[in-house]
């Protein structure tokens, strides 16, 4: 369960990266079709006939064709977002007994070859009588000749490399835009995020 | 955020798969605002070795065709080693001044059928498109007060025929030496 958890919880802040820093080639030409009609070919009942494979297959090209050509879009303009995520995870274990609460602020920042952020999380179990907590402070970074982790013990402790890897014309930005999941970083990140 | 992914895959590659179906499309109305909702299936194998899987199996998803087809909703059904799932996944966005969405909070609810087990994730997001980007410097080990590796930006080359010589050299010395040895032992054979 703390897999299905962890896995979770990666998920969900690798997600928050993925938006940022995937990147597509094709631009949008034209505007978006109007949500009529992505429905002008779907008004008829859903009766079963020999037509209905058709039917059901109608919808996906005009996805394929209307969004799809907007995700692109958005993907350029994703490219430029810049900024900062707080997140709050709480997790209700019952076979655990008591809850797990996870913050964590995150500080994103990216241009065109160069990735990185920036965690601060701070995790609570909240068990009764007591609670444990830990803070934990996080930089991922990737330029076009190298990635690197730092870590440290709090807000005022200097930096200290805890993995450094040489990118041969790979860096972060192009492994998040595969699917953000995956990665060297992937492991990093669910040790953080607990 | 994460406007375009379900449990971190694109929406673009979901429609691309063979394996995504649509069995269903409507619209519904959401505080005035129309949005699509899609019901569909994902059937497919999972493989819980690859990193990364994906576990949802179908669901639907409400998308809003007037910013860019970003999702609005989604809940899909996910089946884990040990459990199935439901995971339902909320957005609330800005328009920014080009009519481009911009992610501003995010609520996630992760419910297991048969263990129980449930979280919630709440994301408060503040992005904002930055012209122009940063400097590559901003990205670099001296940003944060360390000093940048040494290393060259270009692979070493590989000295490959410094190895094939030293092998030959090799070979080369085994062969003499092997028919100096069969020599000597011939002469001191001979009577």
């Amino acid at each position: 369960m703390s897999k299905l958890c962890c896995s979770c919880m990666v998920s969900f802040f690798l997600h928050a990266v993925a938006q940022l820093f995937s990147s597509y080639r094709k631009r949008l030409i034209g505007s978006s079709l109007s949500v009529f009609s992505f429905f002008g070919l779907h008004s008829s009942s859903g009766i079963q006939t020999p037509c209905i494979a058709q039917k059901v297959e109608t919808p996906k090209k005009k996805l394929l064709d209307e969004a799809l050509a907007n995700w692109e879009r958005y993907q350029q303009f994703a490219n430029t977002l810049q900024g900062r995520v707080v997140i709050e995870h709480n997790d209700f274990n019952s076979s655990r007994g008591y809850p797990i609460c996870i913050k964590a602020k995150m500080e994103l920042k990216q241009n065109v070859r160069c990735a990185m952020y920036l965690s601060e999380s701070l995790r609570e179990k909240r068990k009764p009588g007591a609670i444990e907590k830990k803070e934990e402070y996080a930089a991922y970074v990737s330029n076009p000749r190298f990635q690197f982790e730092l870590k440290r013990r709090d807000r005022q402790a200097a930096w200290s490399i805890s993995r450094l890897k040489r990118l041969i014309a790979v860096c972060l930005k192009t492994l998040l835009g595969m699917e953000l999941t995956t990665g060297p970083w992937r492991n990093s990140i669910s040790k953080d995020l607990g | 955020m994460a406007q375009f992914h379900i449990e971190g895959l694109r929406l673009s590659s979901l429609v691309r798969d063979s394996n995504f179906k649509v069995n269903r499309t409507s619209q519904v109305n959401r505080a005035g605002h129309t949005l699509v909702r899609i019901d569909f299936d994902y059937p497919h194998d999972i493989d819980y070795s690859k990193d990364p899987f994906y576990a949802f199996l179908g669901g639907w998803m409400l998308l809003d065709s007037d910013h860019c087809w970003c999702l609005k909703e989604f809940e899909v059904k996910a089946k884990y080693s040990n459990s199935m799932a439901t995971i339902r996944r909320e957005f609330e966005y800005r328009v920014d001044s080009d009519n481009m969405p911009i992610t501003t909070r995010v609520l996630e609810i992760h419910e297991s059928h048969q263990t129980g087990y449930r979280f919630e994730d709440v994301a408060v997001v503040d992005f904002h498109s930055v012209k122009p980007l940063p400097a590559d410097d901003e990205f670099s080990l001296s940003a944060f007060g360390l000093s940048d590796p040494s290393f060259k930006g270009g692979r070493q080359p590989r000295r490959l025929y410094l190895w094939l010589a030293l092998v030959g050299l090799t070979c080369l010395s085994l062969a003499l030496l092997f028919r100096w040895l069969a020599r000597r032992v011939k002469n001191q054979a001979a009577p």
